[in-house]
C-alpha cells in the first residue's frame, strides 16, 4: 500500500513535470517578455506573442472602458514604445457602456508625448467628460452609426473648460511645467501646435445632454498639419427641448489680435491653421434640439483645408440661424447639402477677414431661407465692403468664389454687399458667382463681380441678333457671333431691351 | 516486477502528459506556418492567413525590419497570393538600420501584392525602397519615421520609388504610401535627396498623410514628391507636408521643390510647403510646386519660404489646370514668398520660370491669399502672369504687403495679339514702391450708380440703374468714360 501510494505520488509528480516541460515547447522564446494585451501569433516554434498592437480587451480591466484605456496610456507597456495602436474593439462590443474619464485625462508631468491610435468598439460609449486627443494621436471607430460616443446628461468639460465632446489638442499648459500638456512645445512660445490628430469613423451624439451651454462635437483650436476629421456623424435628437443645442464642428484658426477668440482668454492664440480636411460629415438635429443648433463654424484668418463633403440638417420648427458659419480666410467648402436653417452657409457675419474662400457644389433642401448668405457688417452698412481693409477697420467679405449652388426654396444666394438676390424662383441653380472687390473710394458701391445668372448683369453669347428682344437684367452684355449680322455684334440690355452698342 | 511495471507506467504517464500538455496548448500548430496569425477555432488555437506577423519570422538574413519583411515575402507567402504583412511588432531604431530594401531580390513575378503595416519609431534605411506593383505601405501616422542615411546619392535621387519599369513592365497600379514621415537621419550627409518619385504607377496609386522633413540634418532637401510622365491618372496626393531642411537658412537650397507634376493626375489636395529660407540674404528655393502638365487640380495649399508657390508651365506645356485655395506668406521663423501663383511665358523667362519651353494656358485659379509679415521687404504678389504681363498685387494702399486676395483669375488662350482672360481682382496702373510698373487688370464691375474714382484701364462698368447714355462705361486712362448706346 505504501509502495502503491509512493508510485502514485511519483506518477503525479512526473506528470506535472512533463506538463511544465511541455509548455515551454509551445511558448519557446517570448514567455518571459510577453505582456497582457500582446497578440498571439505563430512563430517558428509555435504560438508566441507580438507587440504589433495592444489588445485592450486582454489587459486588466478598469471600472469601464475609458479607465482601462487610461491605465494603458499611463502604463509602461505603452510608454516604452514609440507609439502604439491600442485595439479596444474587443471591450464589450455592441453594447452600451459608460466612460467616466478622459482616456488622456491623467496627464504626465511633462505632458503627453507617446502617440496612440485607439480603435474603438462598436456600440455606444456614454462619455461623461471631454476627450482631449494629444499630439499625433487618433481615435477610430468602426464606422458612423456603429461606434457612438454619446454625451451624458450632465456632461462636463476637461481641464481647459471647452465644452466639447472631443478636442483636437488643447492650449492647456497649467499642469505641465511650462509645456503644452497635449501638444508639446514650450507654452510661452505661442501658439500650441499639435500635428496629426485625427477623429474618424464614428458618431458623436449629444441627444442626452441637458446642460445650459452649447455642446460642441469636435473642437479644434490647437491642431494644425495633418489633423483631420473624417467619416463622422454628429447627432442631436433629444426627446425634450434642449437648452442650447449642438455645434458639430468648431474650428478656430489664428486671428491676430482678436481678444474675443476663446484662446485669448488664457492669453494664448488659436492655431488650427492648415488643419483638415474635414470630410464626409453628417450633422442631424432633431425637432427638440436647442435653438443654437449649428453644423459647423470656421473662424480665423489663417486658412484651413476646408470642409469636403457634409450633409447638414435640422428638424427644428423655428429654423436655427445658420448651418455653417464661415468667418475665415482661404477656406474651401465643397460638396455640401444643407436643410432646416435660415442660412445654409453664412459668410462673414462676425466682421472678421473673410476672403479668398471658395464654395463648390452647395445644395439646399426644402426648408431654408437663404442657401448662401453673404453678410455685410462693415460700419458703412449694406452696400459697402471694406476689402482689402483700411488699417484698424472692420473687415468684410471679398474675393469669394461660388461654383454651383442649387436651392430647393427661398434664395440661392443672398449678397448683402452688392444687394443681389438670386432667388430660387429665378435661379434655382447658379453656375458661377464671384464677388471680387470694391473699386474706387470706400463705400462707392462699385464691385467687380461676375455671375452666370442672367438675373444680374452677365455676358451672353449667341449667333443671332437679339436686337429689340427683351432681356432680364439691365446692364447685361451680349456678343453676337454671326459674321453676317447687320444689326450689331455687341449688345447691352437697357431696361428690358437688347440695344446694339456696336 | 513491481518496480519494472512502475517504471513503465511512469514513462507512459510522462509521454501522455507531455502530449496532453502540448495538444492542450497548441493542438494544430504543427500545421501552422511561421508568422501566421493565431486565432481560436472553437476552443482551440489555430492559424489564420488573414495576415502575416513579420516580427516573429525565422531565418531572416538580418534582424532589421527590412530583412524580416523580405523573409516573409520570399519564404512565407505563397507566390502571388497577396497578403497583409504586419511589421508593427518589430523593434526599429538607429542600432538596427535597413541595409537593403524589403523588396530586394524580388521580381515582377515574385513580388506578391501586399499591404505592409509599419511600426512607430524610426526606420533608418541605407538603401532605396522600390515598391512593387500593388504594394501599400502604411505607418502609424507621423509616429512612423523612415529616415534616410544613404552613403551616396542614388541615380534616381529619392528615398522611395513607386514602382519601376523592371517591377512593372506594363505599368504599376495600386501603389500606396500612407501615414508615414520621411526624414534625413542625423548622420545623413548626402544633399539633394528627394522623398517620393512616381514614374511608373498610375491608377489607384496615391500618397496620403505623409510628412517630408529634412530639418534634422543634411539630406532630404531635394524634391519631396515627383510625379513623372509615367504616372498618368495616379493620385490624389493628399495631406502632405514638406520642410526641406535646416541648411536652407544659411546656405543655398535652390534645388528644393515641394512637388513636381509632369503628368495628368488626380491632383494634389492639401499640402504645406515650408522652406526655412530668407530671400533677402540667400537664394531661396525657386518653386514649391512645379506644374508642367495638363489636367491637374491643386487645392488647399499653403506656402512659406519659396520664391514662387505654384509655377505653371515652366518646363513643359500646362493647360486645363485648376488651382483652388492657395495661400502663402512669411510665417516669422520661416522664409517669405514672392509670388503665390506664377504663370510662365515660354518666350520670356524671368526668375523661377527658368525654361523657355513652357506654355501655360486654360488655367483657372480660384481663391488666392497673401498674408504674413507686413514689411515691404517681404512684399508678395498673389498672381504673377508672365503670359499677359500682369501682376495681381493686391496690397494695401501704402504698397505694403498685408492681406491680398484674389477671387477668380482665369487665363484662356492667346488670340489676336491678346489673350482671353477674366478676373475679379482689379489692379490699377498706379505704381507703388514694390510694384513700380504694374499692368492694369481690367475687370467687369457693377453698381447702381454712376461710377467714380480711379479704375483699371480697360475695365467695364455696368450701371444697372442707368439709361442709354449712362448704362455702360469703359475705363480709359484710369478714368470711367461713358459709352453711349445709339
Amino acid at each position: 500500500m505504501r509502495i502503491a501510494m509512493k508510485i502514485g505520488s511519483q506518477h503525479a509528480l512526473y506528470a506535472a513535470v512533463a506538463i511544465v516541460l511541455a509548455l515551454p515547447a509551445v511558448f519557446p522564446s517570448h514567455s518571459d517578455a510577453q505582456t497582457a494585451g500582446n497578440k498571439a501569433v505563430y512563430g517558428p516554434s509555435g504560438v508566441t506573442f507580438s507587440t504589433a498592437y495592444i489588445d485592450a480587451s486582454a489587459v486588466a480591466q478598469g471600472s469601464n472602458i475609458c479607465v482601462t484605456l487610461s491605465n494603458i496610456l499611463s502604463g509602461t507597456a505603452f510608454n516604452n514604445t514609440n507609439g502604439a495602436v491600442i485595439d479596444a474593439r474587443g471591450i464589450h462590443p455592441g453594447t452600451t457602456q459608460p466612460c467616466t474619464v478622459d482616456p488622456w485625462g491623467t496627464i504626465p508631468s511633462g505632458g503627453w508625448d507617446t502617440p496612440a491610435t485607439i480603435l474603438l468598439p462598436s456600440g455606444t460609449i456614454t462619455i461623461s467628460k471631454t476627450w482631449i486627443i494629444p499630439n499625433f494621436s487618433k481615435i477610430i471607430g468602426e464606422g458612423p452609426g456603429v461606434t457612438t460616443l454619446a454625451a451624458v446628461s450632465n456632461f462636463v468639460t476637461e481641464v481647459d473648460n471647452v465644452n466639447a465632446m472631443v478636442e483636437m489638442g488643447s492650449i492647456y499648459s497649467a499642469a505641465c511645467s511650462g509645456t503644452y500638456c497635449f501638444c508639446g512645445g514650450t507654452a510661452s512660445t505661442k501658439p500650441a501646435d499639435c500635428v496629426g490628430v485625427g477623429v474618424r469613423d464614428l458618431t458623436l451624439d449629444a441627444s442626452s445632454y441637458t446642460g445650459s451651454s452649447k455642446i460642441i462635437g469636435v473642437e479644434n483650436q490647437a491642431s494644425q498639419e495633418l489633423s483631420i476629421v473624417d467619416h463622422v456623424t454628429f447627432n442631436d435628437a433629444p426627446i425634450s427641448t434642449q437648452s442650447n443645442g449642438m455645434l458639430g464642428l468648431d474650428v478656430f484658426a489664428n486671428q491676430s489680435g482678436n481678444t474675443s477668440f476663446p484662446c485669448a482668454i488664457s492669453g494664448d492664440t488659436c492655431s488650427s491653421n492648415n488643419s483638415g480636411p474635414y470630410s464626409n460629415l453628417i450633422f442631424t438635429a432633431g425637432s427638440h434640439a436647442g435653438a443654437g443648433t449649428q453644423c459647423a463654424a470656421i473662424t480665423g484668418e489663417a486658412g484651413i483645408r476646408g470642409i469636403h463633403g457634409m450633409s447638414c440638417s435640422s428638424a427644428l420648427s423655428t429654423l436655427p440661424a445658420a448651418g455653417i458659419t464661415l468667418d475665415a480666410t482661404s477656406t474651401t467648402i465643397e460638396d455640401v447639402y444643407i436643410n432646416g436653417f435660415t442660412d445654409g452657409i453664412q459668410v462673414g457675419e462676425k466682421g472678421l477677414a473673410t476672403q479668398a474662400d471658395v464654395l463648390i457644389n452647395i445644395t439646399g433642401g426644402s426648408t431654408m431661407t437663404h442657401l448662401i448668405h453673404i453678410e455685410s457688417v462693415d460700419s458703412a452698412g449694406i452696400g459697402s465692403s471694406n476689402c482689402p481693409p483700411s488699417a484698424g477697420s472692420t473687415e468684410d467679405v471679398c474675393d469669394l468664389s461660388i461654383l454651383q449652388a442649387t436651392s430647393a426654396t427661398g434664395t440661392t444666394i443672398q449678397d448683402d454687399i452688392t444687394s443681389a438676390t438670386l432667388a430660387h424662383s429665378t435661379d434655382a441653380t447658379v453656375g458661377m458667382y464671384v464677388l471680387g472687390e470694391e473699386l474706387g473710394s470706400s463705400a462707392s458701391g462699385q464691385y467687380s463681380r461676375f455671375s452666370t445668372s442672367p438675373t444680374y448683369p452677365s455676358w451672353s453669347v449667341g449667333n443671332t441678333s437679339p436686337a429689340g428682344d427683351s432681356c432680364t437684367s439691365s446692364g447685361s452684355l451680349y456678343s453676337n457671333t454671326s459674321a453676317t449680322s447687320t444689326t450689331g455684334t455687341l449688345f447691352a440690355c437697357v431696361s428690358t431691351t437688347w440695344m446694339a452698342v456696336k | 516486477m513491481i518496480a519494472r511495471n512502475a517504471a513503465v507506467t511512469t514513462w507512459t504517464y510522462l509521454m501522455l502528459a507531455f502530449c496532453v500538455g502540448w495538444w492542450a496548448s497548441s493542438p494544430t500548430w504543427v500545421n501552422a506556418q511561421d508568422t501566421e496569425n493565431a486565432v481560436y477555432s472553437a476552443s482551440t488555437l489555430t492559424s489564420s492567413l488573414d495576415y502575416y506577423d513579420a516580427s516573429v519570422v525565422s531565418g531572416a538574413a538580418g534582424t532589421d525590419i527590412c530583412s524580416m519583411i523580405n523573409r516573409v515575402y520570399t519564404f512565407i507567402i505563397p507566390s502571388l497570393q497577396g497578403a497583409v504583412i504586419d511589421a508593427r511588432g518589430i523593434s526599429v531604431g538607429a542600432s538596427n538600420p535597413c541595409t537593403t530594401s524589403p523588396w530586394a531580390g524580388l521580381t515582377a513575378s515574385t513580388a506578391t501584392p501586399a499591404t505592409i503595416l509599419l511600426p512607430a519609431g524610426t526606420i533608418v534605411i541605407e538603401a532605396q525602397w522600390v515598391l512593387p506593383n500593388a504594394t501599400r505601405i502604411i505607418g502609424e501616422n507621423r509616429g512612423t519615421q523612415i529616415a534616410e542615411d544613404f552613403s551616396s546619392l542614388p541615380s534616381d535621387p529619392f528615398m522611395i520609388l513607386m514602382g519601376s519599369s523592371t517591377l512593372c513592365p506594363s505599368g504599376c497600379q495600386g501603389i500606396v504610401i500612407q501615414d508615414v514621415a520621411l526624414l534625413s537621419w542625423s548622420s545623413a550627409s548626402v544633399a539633394k535627396m528627394g522623398g517620393i518619385d512616381n514614374e511608373n504607377a498610375g491608377e489607384f496609386s496615391y500618397v496620403d498623410h505623409v510628412a517630408v522633413n529634412g530639418a534634422s540634418g543634411v539630406g532630404l532637401d531635394g524634391t519631396a514628391l515627383k510625379i513623372g510622365t509615367g504616372a498618368a491618372n495616379s493620385g490624389p496626393y493628399t495631406n502632405i507636408v514638406y520642410s526641406p531642411g535646416a541648411n536652407c537658412s544659411g546656405l543655398t537650397c535652390s534645388y528644393s521643390v515641394c512637388a513636381q507634376i509632369l503628368a495628368p493626375t488626380r491632383g494634389i489636395h492639401g499640402m504645406t510647403c515650408t522652406a526655412d529660407s530668407n530671400t533677402t540674404t540667400t537664394t531661396p528655393p525657386a518653386a514649391a510646386i512645379e506644374l508642367d502638365s495638363d489636367n491637374n487640380s491643386i487645392e488647399d495649399i499653403h506656402f512659406e519660404g519659396f520664391y514662387d508657390g505654384v509655377v505653371v508651365g515652366d518646363s513643359a506645356a500646362a493647360g486645363g489646370n485648376v488651382i483652388v485655395n492657395v495661400n502663402g506668406g512669411y510665417g516669422g521663423d520661416s522664409g517669405p514668398i514672392r509670388n503665390i501663383v506664377h504663370i510662365c511665358n515660354g518666350s520670356a523667362p524671368p526668375s523661377a520660370c527658368g525654361s523657355t519651353t513652357g506654355l501655360a494656358k486654360d488655367l483657372t485659379v480660384l481663391g488666392v491669399g497673401v498674408g504674413g509679415n507686413t514689411s515691404p521687404l517681404y512684399h508678395a504678389y498673389a498672381i504673377r502672369d508672365d503670359v499677359t504681363g500682369t501682376i495681381i498685387d493686391d496690397s494695401t494702399a501704402s504698397g505694403i504687403s498685408g492681406e491680398g486676395t484674389v477671387g477668380l483669375y482665369a487665363l484662356g488662350e492667346g488670340a489676336q495679339n491678346g489673350h482671353s482672360r477674366f478676373t475679379t481682382s482689379p489692379v490699377t496702373s498706379g505704381a507703388s514702391s514694390t510694384n513700380p510698373s504694374p499692368n492694369p487688370s481690367p475687370v467687369w464691375a457693377t453698381g447702381s450708380t454712376t461710377p467714380s474714382g480711379s479704375c483699371p484701364t480697360g475695365a467695364i462698368f455696368t450701371n444697372t440703374g442707368g439709361s442709354l447714355s449712362t448704362m455702360l462705361y469703359v475705363c480709359v486712362s484710369s478714368a470711367w468714360v461713358a459709352i453711349t448706346i445709339p
